[in-house]
């Protein structure tokens, strides 16, 4: 019997590779600190996607949403910066269904619909969430009070706690 | 020929028998086994979010705070949707007619949404394990409408006997991939390929015979074709037998007698236990090889007379009892191609020996012949030998030789078996030794060569 090859098509690591991309490029205009920490954490991302390796998109995910993270503390323009916070997110989305695709399918399966509709929802929710808070930044009030900003930081840990259970 | 299968109607195009089915059916939709999981691919999204948060409060920078934005998203979009629940209809068509062993068979599979969207379904077809998938994947990932239909082709390579599509596994995510679905849709439809017994000439046998006028040249004095010797003539000898020449010499009444030839009954039995499941260098299973000799040697016996049953000596008994004719032919032909106990897959019982053993001893005839084929990769092979020998049953044993020489291992292997062979012949077995990059009819004319000496 021909092998199962158990790896994504390289069809669905594009995604995750693109996104990569997107990430190095704006934040290694900005900041050396970020890009240390970015860099090596989307190569993660896509050699995991690569090989079907899950530890090291979840991994390389984290290190590079940090590394951009890293890169707008330190400086990094917010125009460059949310650009590529959207690109990281959206490389570990990518990069961890194309392992999902290549443990399920393989690497010789049909897979070009599924891995379009799952970047394009995944491009879908990060951009409408980056555009919603830009617009709210930027053309919001001016002068946001410290204690409106901590009830806006309370509001969204339990968001996120509510959403996370 | 276009054959439609699916679920519940079993369609196989083999043998004499061969079946149409063109007509449509209705596709298989009852999914089984659906469980329902998360996937936790976005758990910790919210911790990095937190992270950034507070990235952007030390350093009252707005772009990290933003940032923090972006993970809570996330997290929702993973929350927002519940797991899918499919619906899916499965319709699977096996492009065959009777192929041979050896033979390319297109297989495609649709699968129709009867559900809502489904933007992540991802299906597996239930490849049986007898078949090789040689062009194409029998598995896909898509996104599917609510009804449309996606269609998945393969094609597979196929082997001896009857082989079992099974259900289709299909999985289903949501949207963010948050959930997923799983289950089987019940598909069921097989293809069988049931192969002509091997050509073999003439496979030379033993000396013991049943009643029954036949080929084998017996010890006993009779009618028949081959000189024997000359008795006293008794009253009611034929004229045409009486030996004329003597009477002119010396004046006494005397008949010929020629070797009387009788039929035999012989019981191929096939050694398809764990041990005999080792592969050639080209991956082939000796049982395979074991099943071809056995074909051969029942086709060769048929074709002289003989009554051939089959047995496959294994965890997965099986037993087809000595007869003749061409019907006998038939399901001969039919029992060594498509049940279990001859497919050349690893065995799924545990095998007892001495249970098997003890079956195989009472289903056999006294006065049957045995044909052995057995690849004898391990010396119990050659133990059942010597004790069906010793029960009474003279038995012939055809052993494929799959042993390599390249490893130490493979070498020990070999001088192994050949020890095993010498034993056996000192004890009074005949052994065919096959290698089997040589045909059967060449390894069997060469040992009977030695035989007759």
């Amino acid at each position: 019997m021909s092998e199962f090859d158990a790896r994504p098509p390289s069809l669905a690591v594009a995604p995750a590779a693109v996104a990569a991309a997107l990430v190095v490029l704006p934040v290694a205009a900005g900041s050396t600190v970020g890009l240390v920490l970015a860099g090596p954490g989307v190569a993660a991302v896509v050699y995991g996607a690569h090989t079907a390796t899950r530890s090291y998109v979840t991994l390389g995910g984290a290190l590079a949403f940090l590394g951009v993270a890293v890169a707008a503390a330190s400086g990094l323009p917010t125009a460059l910066a949310l650009p590529a916070g959207v690109a990281a997110l959206v490389a570990y989305d990518t990069g961890e269904h194309a392992v999902g695709l290549g443990v399920d399918v393989g690497a010789d399966a049909t897979v070009a619909q599924s891995v379009a509709v799952h970047t394009a929802g995944s491009v879908t929710v990060a951009s409408l969430a980056a555009g919603l808070g830009y617009a709210v930044y930027q053309f919001g009030p001016t002068s946001l009070p410290v204690t409106g900003l901590l009830a806006l930081l309370f509001a969204s840990v339990f968001l996120a706690y509510a959403l996370g259970d | 020929m276009s054959a439609t299968t699916t679920a519940d109607s079993e369609q196989a195009a083999g043998g004499d028998s061969e079946r149409e089915h063109d007509e449509e059916t209705e596709p298989a939709t009852a999914l089984v086994d659906v469980t329902t999981r998360e996937t936790n691919r976005w758990r910790g999204v919210t911790a990095l979010s937190l992270l950034a948060a507070a990235a952007g409060i030390a350093s009252t920078s707005p772009a990290a705070l933003l940032l923090a934005v972006l993970g809570v998203a996330y997290a929702a979009y993973g929350a927002l949707f519940d797991a899918p629940s499919p619906s899916l209809a499965v319709e699977r068509t096996i492009d065959a007619a009777d192929p041979e062993p050896g033979d390319e068979v297109e297989v495609s599979l649709s699968v129709t949404n009867e559900g809502a969207f489904l933007p992540d379904l991802r299906v597996v077809d239930g490849v049986p394990e007898g078949v090789d998938v040689v062009d194409g994947s029998p598995r896909l990932a898509t996104a599917l409408r609510a009804g449309k239909t996606a269609t998945l082709r393969y094609t597979v390579e196929m082997r001896r006997g009857e082989h079992d599509f099974d259900g289709v596994q299909v999985r289903a995510r949501d949207v963010a991939g948050a959930r997923e679905t799983e289950a089987t849709v019940r598909a069921a439809s097989s293809v069988a390929s049931v192969p002509d017994l091997p050509e073999l000439d003439a496979f030379p046998l033993r000396d013991q015979t049943v009643q029954r006028v036949g080929r084998v040249p017996t010890s006993q004095g009779g009618s028949g074709v081959e000189f024997y010797g000359t008795r006293e003539y008794r009253t009611g000898d034929p004229l045409s037998r009486v030996d004329w020449t003597r009477l002119a010499r010396t004046g006494d009444l005397s008949t010929v007698q020629y070797r009387e030839e009788r039929a035999a009954t012989v019981v191929a039995v096939v050694d398809a236990r764990d041990a005999a499941h080792v592969a050639d260098a080209d991956g082939e299973d000796a049982v395979e090889y074991g099943v071809e000799a056995a074909g051969g040697v029942a086709s060769a016996l048929l074709d002289a007379g003989d009554r051939v049953g089959v047995a496959a000596f294994g965890p997965h008994w099986e037993w087809l009892a000595p007869g003749s004719g061409r019907d006998h032919r038939a399901r001969l032909r039919d029992a060594l191609a498509r049940r279990r106990g001859f497919a050349a897959l690893e065995p799924e019982r545990r095998f007892l020996g001495a249970l098997v053993f003890r079956r195989l001893r009472k289903h056999l005839p006294a006065d049957a012949q045995v044909v052995f084929c057995s690849p004898l990769a391990d010396d119990n092979a050659a133990a059942y030998v010597r004790r069906l020998e010793a029960r009474g049953n003279p038995v012939t044993v055809v052993s494929p030789d799959v042993t390599g020489a390249e490893t130490l291992g493979q070498q020990v292997a070999r001088v192994e078996r050949a020890a095993r062979i010498r034993s056996l012949r000192r004890a009074g077995v005949r052994v065919v030794d096959w290698p089997v990059e040589r045909s059967l009819p060449v390894a069997v004319a060469t040992a009977s060569r030695g035989w007759s000496q």
